[in-house]
């Protein structure tokens, strides 16, 4: 690998962490919201 | 009753339910002497850089013979629900820490006695010279570990993963410990007298104080309910 | 889905309250702030900046040439894991066992994982950085080799972590480990430094001269990832405190 190889590589795993630690919180908040819309219709369906 | 005859008596009470059974004492004796044995067939014997290697040897043996028996210390009480006798005890939680660890201390210290004639047999090492400085070694090193080892064994008691999670926690943080242990008796075994290894053993001593003193302080919550 | 998600999670707010009684229980709400929304314009925008000083402003070094670009965001991402990240964990722990308060609890985890992404960065990037430089992938540098002991204590936080799901007991057994282990790592550190000065390894970690523009794209980059890691936190704890409001919510559901 060329030096500029692994300067490019240093900053790939830089970016793809963080990248996909934001997935993994994106993914998250998706589930919770999910959480809330069935919790709205338990409420709404019991009332 | 003083505090420290309390402390005794839940140490006594586990050395005497071991030497009845003598079950895992045993276990981590044996666990220790395959360690070594294994590492022995990983590696040439003869070799010239085989001082370096040795003391490693003894110590990654004494750390997982050592693991064995600090799962063992409280399994027993939480199978019976004997924590919470235990707990229901009007004494100060530090004493059950100082019991349990006393206890922790003389079982691990004696595997590691034995251990360490098992690889001194093995690697021919003249005892007459090295016993009492290796010997001091071995007590500092026994002091951290089981000081740590006690205060994890009760956090990791209660949870599934029990045996593996211990060994998951202590390893990181008996960095110290091992690589303080391993390079002091690596020059104790080449020859160099115990003054010589005196940095390696004021780690020892500070890291000894250091967590005994937050192992107490943090216990209580280990166990609380 | 940037700004979705940034609209859900500005809402977790404060501290989760109290019981409510009313008929209606309230849901999360979804009002933005203001502060949050500039902070994370900010850290990215920031971000953005260091790697364009790192990349392009910056000089290239005598010695090591382009490679050693990578430094002005390795050295920063150990920074902020072993500073701000864990020293939290640790405070919180504290905290937690004090008040009892779950909140504190759940910084802690947050700060936790945010130490080990920073960490596992860290070890990614050293020897890729190493490599072209000394030929050799890991030259066991006392600074890095514990950084993987650090990576080990923190990955078994969050591992004792996930293996208790009731919430107090986890906070709690979880604080007790990261306070030793955070009292650990300064004690690893002078251990493993000084086995380096006994056995010197073929490099050390120095060789390096920073003149004044790489300084300041080094200050610079410090910064604009503690940023990035406050806001981080902020985004993941208000996440975890919705998480903990729909529970409640839930349970106060069941028991009508």
């Amino acid at each position: 690998m060329s030096e500029l190889g692994f300067l490019f590589a240093g900053y790939a795993v830089v970016w793809v962490a963080l990248g996909g630690y934001m997935l993994a919180v994106g993914r998250r908040q998706s589930t919770l919201r999910r959480e809330i819309a069935r919790l709205e219709q338990e409420f709404n369906s019991g009332e | 009753m003083g505090f420290l005859s309390q402390a005794w008596i839940i140490a006594r009470k586990d050395i005497i339910g071991e030497l009845r059974t003598r079950e895992t004492i045993l276990s981590m004796l044996l666990f220790g002497f395959l360690v070594i044995l294994i590492f022995n067939f990983g590696i040439e014997p003869g070799l010239r850089e085989e001082n370096l290697v040795k003391p490693g040897v003894l110590w990654a043996a004494f750390t997982f013979a050592g693991i064995l028996g600090l799962n063992r210390s409280f399994i027993a009480e939480k199978e019976n629900d004997c924590l919470q006798g235990l707990l229901l005890c009007p004494v100060d939680r530090s004493v059950i820490y100082l019991g349990k660890f006393f206890g922790n201390f003389i079982f691990t210290l004696s595997m590691g006695l034995v251990v360490f004639l098992f690889f001194s047999v093995l690697y021919n090492v003249n005892l007459a010279q090295v016993a009492l400085p290796l010997g001091a070694i071995l007590v500092l090193a026994t002091i951290g570990f089981a000081a740590v080892g006690t205060l994890f064994a009760a956090v990791s008691v209660g949870l599934k993963t029990r045996d593996v999670i211990l060994s998951i926690l202590l390893f990181p943080v008996m960095v110290p410990v091992v690589l303080a242990a391993a390079k002091s008796s690596g020059r104790v075994l080449d020859g160099v007298p115990l003054a010589g290894a005196g940095l390696w053993l004021a780690l020892l001593v500070v890291y000894d104080v250091i967590f005994l003193t937050v192992s107490i302080m943090l216990f209580d919550y280990a166990v609380e309910e | 889905m940037e700004h979705d998600t940034q609209a859900a999670v500005a809402g977790g707010g404060s501290s989760g309250g109290g019981v409510t009684t009313a008929t209606t229980p309230p849901l999360p709400d979804s009002g933005r702030t203001l502060w949050f929304d500039i902070l994370g314009v900010a850290a990215i925008v920031s971000v953005l900046v260091a790697l364009y000083g790192a990349i392009v402003w910056a000089p290239t070094e005598a010695v090591m040439g382009h490679v050693q670009r990578i430094f002005y965001f390795h050295m920063p991402s150990a920074w902020v894991a072993l500073g701000p990240a864990f020293t939290i964990v640790f405070i919180c722990s504290i905290v937690y066992l004090v008040k009892k308060d779950l909140r504190y609890d759940r910084i802690a985890g947050a700060s936790a994982e945010l130490g080990v992404l920073f960490t596992t960065i860290t070890l990614l990037t050293g020897p890729l950085w190493a490599k072209p430089i000394w030929g050799a992938y890991w030259t066991w540098d006392p600074r890095l080799t514990t950084t993987l002991v650090l990576w080990f204590i923190y990955v078994a936080y969050l591992m004792l972590r996930s293996s208790i799901t009731e919430g107090h007991r986890r906070a709690r057994l979880s604080a007790v480990f990261g306070i030793v282990g955070w009292i650990d790592v300064p004690i690893v550190f002078m251990s493993i430094r000084w086995w380096r000065t006994i056995h010197p390894t073929l490099v050390t970690g120095e060789g390096m001269n920073l003149d004044s523009s790489m300084q300041a794209v080094l200050l610079f980059s410090l910064g604009a990832i503690t940023l990035l890691y406050v806001f981080l936190l902020v985004v993941r704890v208000r996440q975890l405190d919705m998480g903990s409001r729909i529970d409640r919510l839930r349970q106060q559901f069941h028991l009508r």
